[in-house]
């Protein structure tokens, strides 16, 4: 479950994704805050985790499944925490608009 | 998946004790060796790993083995004669099941999983009490009521069993009825076997699949709480059922009870109490949870002691886990050679390695003066914590991508290996109990956390050994020793030290360890409290079982769940739980001059000096630190001094009308939020952007009999001391204050008038009442 539900993702909320893609980490302002509270406001089941491969150096994005149950694993390895963020909206944004960011 | 995981028996040891290791090896073979952990931190920006192997008869090559955790809490009473012979009988229980639907759950059984041999009463398949019967010979009858029990209700549960017919009478009623809920139900029928005797001990929420040493391993664990387990002599009519409940029976019938087991009778102990003269009596395994509320709670009493015989239910979980059990691998005899310090067995095998922490404290009189005090308390707090796998909003509170490392990934599936107190048991309920006789796969150098902060991503055990790292390279000769040290031996641990440090984040507190660092900085001893959110939480100890402490989040404060209604007394020990600053006098500003003011794990920021600052009193703290110089725009976790965790002065929790407030962070993210125990209405702009009380404040005050204490206030601050190979303003305050808090120097006190009342943001911005404090 999850109690995030309520923001309707929207075009209005398209000119955040570069601001988010530029500082994925830190001071944002409201309403990148909002779109982001949605989408990382998931329940557990098909939450987008990074697991860390090599500490510092790789990350590999996976999917958990719900208490107790293995994770499911992307395709997708990062090299940085940024990047990790920015693969992480982009499956996100697609889940919620259909909508595929390059 | 992890291959190696292991544990110790004993968390802190000195010279000539015996250490023992358990270690679970899914490789043939591992080596093991004893380290002195310096720093645990392998972030390439950070000061490096930083070990030194120790010379000890450890060393060497073992035989893996797989050793497994059979968690799950139950009640045990060893066979006996008077339990293997019955005839008729009948078997009753209070029963409140929190997941009635999970499947086949034992209630009260003699029941032998191998063979299908004797009793059980139980929840079946279909959510409803049925009862058990096999002859050991493979053949099993059993008679089900059918009807599905409401979760978090009170049902009387019952079967009665007439050897002359074979004939097996089941009860289900619930305390509450609901009028379109059809879940009470009598149900007779003749059964085909009778119940074969058999050796297992009788047990409760849980039958015997295995008795494995003193371990006994179950099967079919239940969720919920039981109270008031009887068996009787004979086909009990109704109201026979209910004298015995109510303790009521008369001597005829009295007489003819083989075993009513009175839970409210031993609630801090491990055992439990048979009342009927056969004194059949048993005990608890992996600690479930006592001193709760009875199905015949009145809510008139919220103190067990208070009304013990409204407390007589005890609460089991299938994931409870208190002692691993493990057979022991290897142990060690710490030798003069050690000196005191953070060590470890590091067990490795290929690329898999695991580390066991323990802690060698000083022998007595040969104490040196600086001591850092390894909160392990609140390391068994967080102990296997769950925030990345379990709780939907966690994200939210870090605002960033949640990082799983190996042990999380890990502990998702292996349950067995229990929860910290911030997470769930697979019921919902809250997690009140937490042992360290088990692996603890976050207390180890290298790992990283979910909450720990952009950067080294560090929390607890890893992110401590900056502060050690940090002495090392000062040149400082310290000791350390463990919050169980100060729960056992009270002040006299701390006596010989001139100054003690803490770690970054010592939240977790027994009442021995409180008036133990309180006494000591009132009795002349310095402290620098080097973190965040200390001193916050109350938890008890267990009196007789050791490694394990409860605690129970009652009525406030930034918490993972919270107690049920009448439930805010730990079992241990009957201690109003909660939070250190609802009780009287104490709490973090008294200690510390600061209390927890906020959180966020995203970024840190850094410190701005204050007004008082400049006080000639602090004059030692900042030589060598410009005016306008930011304090900790810099670190390994989240890039600053002040973050994860941010304390402030507040006059009304208790803070010392003499302290200085020497300087405060600012410019938090808004995830950064101010803590819910300071919210009386939730309001707009509670976030580090717009609110005033979303900060660190650095703090000072002198204590009696030439003490003092300096208060960091920020989880982030240790992960600055080494930046720039330890040349920073972060690293030169904290040592400013530690070479004065060592010099037995007593602080100038001069008396002045006392200072009006202020708030703390009259006090950041225009800062003490000059005339108030010490001689200039």
């Amino acid at each position: 479950m999850t109690n995030m539900t309520r923001h309707q993702i929207s075009k209005s909320d398209r000119k955040w994704i570069e601001v988010f893609k530029k500082k994925p980490i830190g001071i944002h302002p409201p309403e990148l805050m909002r779109l982001l509270n949605r989408l990382r406001g998931e329940a557990i089941e098909g939450k987008f985790v990074l697991v860390i491969d090599r500490p510092y150096e790789e990350w590999v994005v996976a999917e958990l499944q719900g208490r107790g149950k293995p994770l499911k694993y992307h395709n997708i390895r990062v090299s940085s925490r940024e990047e990790g963020e920015w693969e992480i909206f982009k499956l996100r944004w697609h889940r919620h608009t259909g909508e595929v960011l390059e | 998946m992890l291959k190696i995981t292991g544990y110790s028996d004993q968390i802190s040891v000195v010279l000539g004790d015996k250490i023992s290791f358990m270690v679970n090896c899914e490789h043939p073979s591992y080596e093991a060796d004893i380290v002195r952990v310096i720093c645990g931190d392998v972030n390439p920006d950070g000061p490096g790993f930083n070990e030194d192997v120790i010379d000890s008869p450890v060393s060497g090559t073992y035989n893996g083995r797989k050793q497994e955790i059979y968690a799950g809490s139950f009640a045990m009473v060893e066979s006996s004669a008077l339990l293997e012979n019955l005839e008729s009988f009948t078997v009753q229980v209070m029963v409140w099941p929190t997941t009635p639907r999970k499947g086949v759950q034992s209630l009260v059984a003699k029941w032998s999983v191998p063979d299908n041999s004797g009793f059980a009463l139980e929840i079946d398949e279909s959510g409803g009490i049925a009862f058990l019967v096999g002859d050991g010979k493979g053949k099993v009858d059993t008679v089900s009521i059918g009807k599905p029990m409401v979760e978090y209700e009170w049902y009387f549960a019952a079967a009665s069993y007439n050897a002359d017919n074979k004939e097996v009478t089941v009860y289900q009623e619930p305390m509450v009825e609901y009028p379109p809920i059809d879940d009470a139900s009598t149900v007779t029928k003749k059964v085909s076997v009778a119940p074969a005797a058999n050796a297992v001990p009788l047990m409760m929420a849980a039958r015997c699949k295995a008795p494995k040493g003193d371990v006994v391993i179950g099967d079919a664990y239940y969720n919920g709480k039981l109270d008031s387990p009887a068996i009787v002599e004979g086909v009990l009519s109704r109201a026979e059922m209910e004298m015995i409940l109510n303790r009521k029976a008369p001597t005829t019938l009295e007489n003819r009870i083989i075993g009513a087991w009175d839970f409210s009778l031993d609630i801090t102990e491990t055992t439990i109490t048979d009342t009927s003269s056969h004194r059949l009596h048993g005990k608890i395994c992996h600690m479930p949870t006592r001193g709760v509320t009875g199905y015949n709670w009145t809510g008139e009493e919220l103190r067990w002691k208070h009304a013990r015989e409204e407390y007589g239910a005890i609460r089991f979980h299938e994931d409870d886990v208190y002692d691993a059990g493990w057979d022991v691998d290897f142990e060690l005899t710490i030798p003069d050679s050690m000196k005191s310090g953070i060590y470890a067995a590091r067990v490795t095998s290929g690329e898999d390695e695991e580390y066991i922490p323990f802690v060698v404290r000083p022998k007595p009189g040969r104490e040196k003066k600086v001591c850092f005090l390894f909160p392990s308390a609140s390391y068994m707090a967080y102990a296997n914590e769950h925030f990345g796998t379990d709780p939907w909003p966690a994200e939210l509170m870090t605002h960033r991508a949640i990082e799983l490392d190996k042990h999380h990934v890990f502990l998702n599936e292996h349950r067995e290996y229990g929860h910290s107190l911030y997470d769930r048991h697979s019921d919902g309920s809250g997690i009140h109990i937490s042992s360290r006789l088990r692996p603890i796969l976050n207390m180890r150098p290298k790992v990283q956390t979910v909450l720990g902060g952009e950067g080294s991503q560090l929390w607890q055990f890893a992110a401590d050994t900056h502060i050690t790292v940090w002495l090392e390279a000062m040149g400082y000769d310290y000791d350390v020793i463990t919050d169980e040290d100060i729960h056992y031996r009270g002040t006299d641990v701390l006596k010989p030290y001139n100054v003690v440090l803490t770690s970054s984040h010592n939240e977790y507190y027994s009442k021995a360890m409180y008036d133990a660092v309180f006494d000591y900085i009132h009795q002349g001893g310095r402290l620098i409290y080097m973190g965040g959110n200390g001193f916050y939480w109350r938890v008890s100890y267990h009196q007789t079982a050791p490694g394990v402490i409860e605690i129970r989040r009652a009525e406030g404060g930034s918490r993972a769940w919270a107690p049920k209604s009448g439930e805010y007394y730990t079992g241990f020990t009957c201690e109003y739980s909660g939070l250190w600053r609802r009780q009287g006098r104490t709490g973090p500003n008294v200690m510390a001059g600061v209390g927890f003011s906020s959180e966020g794990f995203d970024i840190s920021s850094y410190y701005r000096r204050n007004p008082d600052s400049f006080n000639s009193r602090v004059a030692f703290i900042f030589e060598g630190v410009g005016k306008d110089e930011l304090i900790g725009d810099f670190g390994l976790i989240g890039g600053g001094a002040a973050g994860l965790e941010l304390d402030r002065v507040e006059r009304e929790f208790g803070t010392p009308p003499h302290a200085l407030c020497l300087a405060s962070s600012e410019n938090h993210t808004d995830t950064f939020l101010v803590v819910v125990e300071d919210i009386l209405f939730n309001l707009p702009g509670s976030g580090g952007q717009e609110n005033e009380w979303v900060r660190g404040d650095l703090c000072f005050f002198e204590t009696p009999n030439g003490g003092a204490v300096f208060s960091a206030s920020s989880m982030a601050w240790a992960g600055s001391l080494p930046h720039n190979d330890f040349q920073n303003n972060v690293s030169r305050i904290t040592k400013n204050v530690l070479d004065r808090f060592v010099d037995p120097k007593p602080f100038p006190i001069k008396k002045a008038p006392a200072p009006p009342m202020k708030d703390s943001y009259t006090w950041r911005v225009k800062g003490s009442t000059p005339t108030a404090g010490a001689a200039e």
